[in-house]
């Protein structure tokens, strides 16, 4: 069994491939992608010192950052489409009306 | 002492006149403006009877048994906030001797630009609404004896005149009413910031618990410094840091040189009644504020200090005169000779001494009524040629006479003719300067001749030589316009004459401000020789 | 669930309730009416006063150590009902209008005021989370509220997005945190009393959740979106997000920093407090510079709404009582402050868009006397001028922080408010000084008396508070009794 420390790079790594692919991305469903990795990240994170502290709060957060993700995507989603009914398009710099 | 809150009926009256105002059709002008007139002059009125039962002995300053017409009241009550500390905001009111000369001229401006308002021709209901608001914050600023309640006022003065300025003035409102505003509320907010480090500094004991207190007398003690607070103990050097904030906000209502630039502007730009109100009072309440608030609660700093005061006091005289000899525009000319005549102030206050105090408080009194007499007089011509342009007139002298000896009368006045209030104010101001500072009191009288140049001069340019052809239709000044003018003139004269009502009223409480300010003095130099 | 617990979550079972009932409403009836508005505001009327109720009451955790009933969780959920009340009244004229579906707006907003309410009593950071979703949930939808409008829609997404990647560092921070002190509950963690994991850790954790919070709450430089989405959303909607999800997400901030235990941080905690200071001076000095060459009123609101956020994180960057006391002042004022001016720039919008530049309010004392006033009164207390409350509550940030030795921090915010008086005295130029531009009126003609029943409400609101700010110190400041 690997160290607690293994865990938390993979994490972090994760998390920041998540973050900069939100950060880079152009296409709204990839960045969306990008978070979603993001949460599972930090879901590793809480498993990983669930684990090792023997606490089970991390879990059961776990499990409410999973359903929030569902419900997040689907209102999500929801707007994606919305925007692609207007505009037919859903790259992020296409994305320019609202300006100063 | 009387039976009933002078102070809150003198400061809350235009309060009730707003609220019968807003009660009134708009299209009713007479009536609103026989409001503002009525109000104003009961003002005058309850005014008389504070003079009257004024009792001329008892000293204030740093003595909360020698304040007069006293009320005190729990305004603002916050206890059990931990580190916050309890604090207690009272409505505290009182006056002495160094603020019942301003609650007097207070009234009689209030009233005189009042009648002035007249002239008024549009929006008359905002305007006189706008006005009582004025009125009512200046009342407040001189009568409060708690800073967070001096601050309110201080602050509610600031919005309606700039709508006065920004709606009824000149072409030039906008710009000059957004610079008003900016600059005050630069100077405020760092006041702002300087009462909460006081706030901090001063707890005192009500009930046996304490209380963090805004009031101003107890600032002013230092037995009622926490230990190791901002401001405690003399010889810190925040005490610095803080006078400079406060004085900074005072300077820029003088105006104090280099900060004047907004006075100028504002002036040209604001009807005539906003500008006997402006230079009237609203200057007073920067020189006001450095006596009753700046001495008061940093003795030591104002003796260090009291050196480059005087400076800045010379500058404002010169400059100013300067200034006011250059223009072509007789309202500006008034406003630079007001920046100039500010500086005598500061240069009596600077003095430290008696005979200086006592100058630089009258002469803010004459300044008060004379240059209101001058914005008045200007407004009576402007009313009828519609410009300003010294250069345009010449020869009215014959054209409207009774407008002239007036106008005679008040710019000698300005100039400090002897037989008139300002010679007075302005020999005293000297005499007390002379004592502490010499070179720059030589150097300041360079600002008489320079008055009587450019006031002459102007005299000479508007009323003798040939009359243009264009302004052989004026009217002399009308009966309206006399009742304006001439009570002012009779005051002028009367105070020139005989001062002694006026001197009697302030001179035991400008005897105890000097004698708190220098046995303050030598402590900041003894603390600073032990930090050496 | 025993008693006292089912009473200390009564407000948000009230608010959460009255949502569902009118989508259950809104599923059998169909044709728009003020119905659903009117229920809600009989719900955020009722989640008040229990929460004014239990106030009064003894502080207790309800739900074995998830829920907070004490006076600072039921201060904030009073405000939130407050908020709801007045966006459901300036809501009517709004939604009749542009024909959106009433019901769906009222149980989101519903909705969402729950969430505000879990996060403003979460004593577990898992309750806070839950909150912060349900509010940005809910605010993700009614932000593209208009689903026929391009800008509305792009609103959404943007906030959406920008919302999910907050919540990703949020999320990581309390992770963070969970690993380093072994617990997510904020009761047991202010127990804790040796810290045995090291501190790094969980300075990085707090950094994220500021960072994550940072978003929420618009601060610089997590701004960018707020000027888009707030211009794009409905007005109403961008009233309600800046000021009672401000509110919120400060009350989350306070309710974290507060239960972090003693020692736990070490020297970590001067340089949160360093992070925080420096997010709020930044915040101040930017949002009111940018809010300056602004040239339409949402995106100005929304810059000064950043700015706004820069004044209560100096509350935070405090970390003292005194601190926490001037949050909950001074976002009780802003909440009126901002749900008013929205309001009112929502009653001249015209449903074309237009009506939104500053432009479109030359002269408005002469064509709308009651209008002009009305936004006198909100932006000289937004400009921080006595006597209106929105002086109070600068004055007791800047009293916090000098309090906890930030005096520089002080001096930059009270710059800051110099700068941004001239922008809020600009729209009063506009309104009072000049004339207006078109010939036509270039704003909506329609009259609405419950608009202005509700500015009217907020605003005379703003000067009782700034007379009598006794009435609302009064109801702070039982925090850390």
């Amino acid at each position: 069994m690997s160290s607690l420390s293994n865990y938390l790079i993979v994490s972090a790594i994760l998390f920041m491939i998540g973050a900069s692919g939100v950060m880079f991305r152009k296409n709204v469903i990839v960045i969306f992608m990008c978070v979603e990795l993001m949460l599972n990240a930090v879901n590793l994170t809480l498993i990983a010192f669930s684990q090792f502290m023997g606490d089970q709060s991390g879990q059961i957060l776990v499990f409410f950052v999973m359903t929030v993700a569902a419900a997040e995507a689907a209102v999500g989603l929801a707007i994606v489409i919305s925007v692609y009914r207007n505009k037919e398009t859903v790259e992020i710099d296409k994305l320019n009306l609202l300006k100063g | 002492m009387l039976g009933f809150p002078i102070l809150s009926i003198l400061t809350l009256l235009p309060i009730a006149g707003m609220i019968i105002t807003a009660f009134v059709p708009k299209t009713n002008v007479k009536m609103i403006r026989g409001i503002t007139v009525g109000v104003t002059a009961l003002q005058v009125i309850f005014a008389i009877v504070l003079w009257a039962n004024f009792n001329g002995s008892m000293a204030g300053i740093n003595d909360p048994k020698g304040f007069q017409f006293v009320e005190k009241h729990e305004w603002i009550r916050i206890s059990g906030l931990g580190v916050f500390g309890n604090v207690a905001i009272d409505y505290f009111m009182g006056i002495d001797g160094l603020s019942v000369l301003m609650v007097l001229l207070t009234a009689l401006i209030s009233f005189v630009g009042a009648i002035a308002s007249f002239s008024i021709e549009k929006q008359h209901k905002g305007y006189f609404l706008m006005y009582l608001l004025l009125v009512t914050g200046m009342m407040g600023v001189f009568c409060a004896l708690d800073f967070f309640l001096f601050y309110v006022f201080w602050e509610l003065m600031l919005l309606p005149m700039y709508f006065l300025i920004g709606i009824w003035g000149g072409p030039r409102r906008e710009y000059a009413a957004i610079k008003f505003f900016i600059y005050t509320l630069f100077g405020s907010v760092f006041m702002l910031l300087v009462m909460i480090g006081l706030y901090f500094t001063t707890q005192v004991q009500i009930g046996g618990v304490s209380w963090h207190t805004f009031s101003i007398l107890d600032m002013m003690n230092p037995a009622n410094h926490v230990t190791g607070s901002i401001f405690a103990t003399i010889g810190n050097t925040w005490r610095y840091v803080g006078y400079l904030g406060l004085f900074l906000g005072f300077a820029i209502k003088i105006p104090m040189f280099p900060f004047h630039t907004w006075l100028p502007d504002a002036h040209v730009e604001a009807p005539t009644a906003i500008s006997v109100i402006l230079a009237g009072v609203l200057l007073k309440m920067g020189t006001y504020g450095i006596l009753r608030i700046c001495y008061g609660i940093f003795p030591e700093i104002a003796v260090a200090t009291s050196q480059y005061m005087v400076i800045f006091g010379v500058i404002n005289i010169v400059y100013g005169a300067f200034c006011a000899m250059a223009q072509k525009d007789l309202k500006k000319l008034i406003a630079y000779s007001s920046i100039s005549h500010m500086g005598y102030v500061m240069l009596g206050m600077a003095a430290l001494n008696s005979q200086g105090m006592m100058g630089a408080i009258f002469q803010m009194f004459n300044h008060g009524t004379i240059t209101a007499m001058l914005f008045l007089s200007v407004g009576v011509l402007y009313d009828r040629a519609h410009t300003r342009g010294l250069n345009e007139f010449g020869g009215l002298a014959n054209k409207m006479p009774k407008y002239f000896a007036l106008v005679v009368i008040c710019y000698f006045a300005s100039l400090g003719l002897p037989g008139m209030s300002g010679f007075i104010s302005e020999a005293f101001v000297f005499l007390g300067a002379f004592q502490t500072f010499q070179f720059w009191t030589i150097v300041s009288t360079l600002g008489i001749i320079l008055t009587a140049a450019y006031m002459l001069w102007a005299l000479q340019r508007m009323f003798l030589g040939t009359l243009p052809e264009r302004w052989n239709n004026l009217t002399d000044i009308n009966g309206r316009e006399l009742v304006a003018l001439v009570p002012l003139a009779a005051i002028v004269i009367f105070l020139g004459i005989y001062p002694a009502p006026i001197i009697n009223l302030m001179s035991t409480s400008v005897n105890q401000l000097v004698t708190f300010v220098n046995a303050a003095g030598p402590k900041v130099m003894q603390a600073a020789s032990i930090v050496r | 669930m025993n008693n006292t617990d089912f009473i200390a979550a009564l407000p948000l079972i009230i608010l959460a309730g009255t949502g569902l009932l009118i989508l259950l409403w809104d599923a059998f009836e169909k044709t728009p009416s003020r119905a659903p508005l009117i229920l809600t505001m009989a719900g955020a009327i009722a989640a008040a006063i229990v929460a004014g109720i239990n106030m009064t009451g003894p502080a207790s955790v309800a739900f074995g150590g998830l829920l907070y009933d004490n006076a600072f969780s039921n201060f904030f959920t009073i405000i939130f009902s407050a908020a709801t009340i007045l966006t459901a009244l300036l809501a009517e004229r709004y939604l009749l209008e542009e024909e959106v579906l009433v019901g769906e707006f009222c149980a989101l907003i519903l909705f969402a005021a729950s969430g505000m309410v879990m996060m403003a009593s979460g004593a577990d950071m898992l309750v806070i989370f839950l909150g912060l979703e349900t509010m940005s949930i809910a605010f993700y939808v009614l932000a593209g509220l208009f689903r026929t409008k391009t800008e509305s829609n792009e609103a959404a997404l943007k906030y959406f997005l920008l919302g999910a990647f907050a919540t990703g560092f949020f999320l990581y921070g309390i992770a963070l945190i969970y690993g380093s002190l072994g617990t997510m509950n904020l009761v047991a963690m202010s127990n804790i009393h040796s810290v045995t994991t090291s501190g790094p850790m969980l300075l990085l954790g707090l950094i994220l959740l500021i960072v994550g919070f940072a978003f929420k709450v618009a601060a610089f430089p997590f701004h960018q979106w707020a000027p888009d989405v707030y211009e794009g959303a409905p007005t109403v909607v961008s009233g309600y997000m800046s000021t009672a999800g401000k509110a919120a997400a400060f009350s989350a901030i306070v309710l974290v920093f507060s239960s972090m235990p003693a020692g736990a941080l070490a020297g970590g905690a001067a340089k949160i407090q360093i992070v925080i200071a420096a997010l709020a001076a930044c915040s101040m000095l930017y949002g009111n510079i940018v809010a300056l060459s602004q040239t339409k009123i949402k995106r100005m609101l929304a810059y000064s709404s950043t700015a706004h956020a820069g004044y209560l994180l100096l509350g935070v960057a405090a970390l003292n009582a005194t601190g926490v006391a001037a949050i909950e002042i001074y976002a009780a004022v802003y909440l009126l402050m901002q749900i008013a001016a929205f309001g009112i720039v929502a009653l001249l919008e015209k449903e074309t868009g237009t009506g939104l530049n500053l432009d479109d309010y030359a002269g408005l004392a002469k064509r709308r006397p009651w209008a002009a006033f009305l936004l006198a009164i909100i932006m000289l207390s937004l400009a921080g001028i006595p006597p209106f409350a929105g002086f109070f509550g600068k004055y007791y940030l800047f009293l916090a922080a000098i309090n906890a030795g930030l005096t520089w921090l002080a001096i930059v915010g009270v710059v800051s408010s110099i700068i941004a008086s001239y922008f809020y005295l600009r729209i009063i130029v506009l309104m009072y000084f000049r004339e207006p531009l078109h010939a036509d009126d270039g704003i909506a003609v329609k009259e609405n008396n419950i608009s202005y029943i509700a500015i009217g409400l907020a605003s005379a609101a703003l000067v009782v508070l700034g007379l009598m700010p006794g009435l609302l110190t009064d109801a702070t400041g039982y925090f850390f009794k």
